[in-house]
């Protein structure tokens, strides 16, 4: 492994333990991972897009980004129960949740982009 | 041999693997919306569970690493963010009214619905981020009590269902700006979304790209801080 990558990563978990350490805060609404996305963010802003290192660790993350959330959406196997009992919510949630939510918004944007 | 099975090896052996088998899947099937890597790889790792009867919470906790980089791929996403800031610079108002209305709606809309039809909380709070991008509704979820496993389906189902049905619902209700195709895309329907809005043209992906990260943030402060 080349040690920019190494470096990169560091920077970028830098940003994650900030982000952990802002979480201690009492009354913070943010998670710990989304304050430090804002403050990379912000890193980014005023470096000017930051430097090679992190860009490419940052990348090589995003590309491989679902492999990450495996072991999270693996738990849907202990949900069986509650997903057949709320199996109708759901449904109408995610449809008619989904396509009032994609309607509104694609129509919102078209008439403010005229 | 169960000693073997309960071992971390075992559980990042099996994540790797399940996310590569789900990756050539979805490569040999001409990338249909419905296979993403991650749903088959889930489907992979939970039917492997199933068939060698592995507790769950054993095998999370073998694979805590990988989840743990979750965390670092939410930071990561500050690059994209960035990348797309001139874009969004040039268009704020109309994003940020849109934006603003578009995140009240599907959270609303969702929750709305299926708190109507009872529930209980959590499955509530697993509802809310189902249109922001998954390692961040992940860590909004955990923190306003929803579960993570839940928000991660809901979260594919509402992107599969955005990448699927989208063009069609566009066509019907005659919107053609890409601006406007490529907000619905990216902030209903995430990075899932975001893949068939690239499709549809350069503009539409870079607008659908450029929401994510942005009704991601919107959908996490403004839920952390309704439900504190």
């Amino acid at each position: 492994m080349k040690s920019s990558i190494v470096a990169g990563l560091a920077i970028i978990l830098l940003f994650q333990l900030i982000g952990l350490a802002l979480e201690q805060i009492p009354g913070m609404p943010l998670p710990g991972p989304i304050s430090g996305m804002i403050l990379f963010f912000l890193y980014l802003v005023i470096t000017g897009g930051g430097y090679d290192p992190e860009r490419d660790a940052a990348r090589h993350l995003l590309i491989h980004m679902a492999l990450f959330y495996i072991p999270a959406g693996a738990g849907i196997v202990t949900l069986g129960a509650l997903l057949m009992e709320q199996a109708l919510g759901i449904a109408l949630a995610l449809t008619l949740g989904t396509l009032i939510a994609f309607v509104t918004t694609a129509h919102l944007m078209q008439w403010l982009s005229r | 041999m169960s000693a073997i099975l309960t071992s971390p090896h075992f559980a990042i052996t099996l994540t790797l693997l399940a996310y590569l088998a789900g990756h050539g899947l979805y490569r040999i099937t001409g990338k249909p919306s419905f296979l993403q890597p991650v749903v088959s790889g889930i489907a992979i790792v939970g039917t492997t569970l199933l068939i060698l009867d592995l507790d769950y919470s054993t095998y999370m906790e073998g694979a805590s690493i990988i989840h743990f980089m979750l965390g670092t791929v939410t930071v990561a996403l500050g690059l994209p963010l960035y990348q797309n800031l001139a874009l969004i610079r040039r268009h704020l108002l109309p994003l940020m009214v849109t934006l603003a209305v578009s995140g009240v709606v599907a959270a609303g809309s969702a929750t709305g619905l299926l708190w109507l039809t009872g529930t209980d909380h959590a499955t509530l709070m697993s509802m809310a981020t189902k249109s922001i991008t998954t390692p961040m509704a992940i860590s909004v979820t955990e923190s306003i009590g929803g579960y993570p496993p839940l928000a991660t389906g809901f979260v594919m189902v509402t992107g599969i269902l955005v990448a699927a049905c989208g063009g069609p619902i566009l066509r019907i209700t005659g919107v053609t700006h890409p601006a406007a195709k490529g907000c619905a895309m990216g902030m209903i329907g995430h990075g899932v979304g975001t893949t068939r809005a690239f499709e549809m043209g350069s503009e539409t992906g870079a607008f659908s790209a450029l929401s994510i990260g942005l009704m991601g943030l919107y959908t996490a402060i403004g839920l952390g801080l309704l439900m504190p």
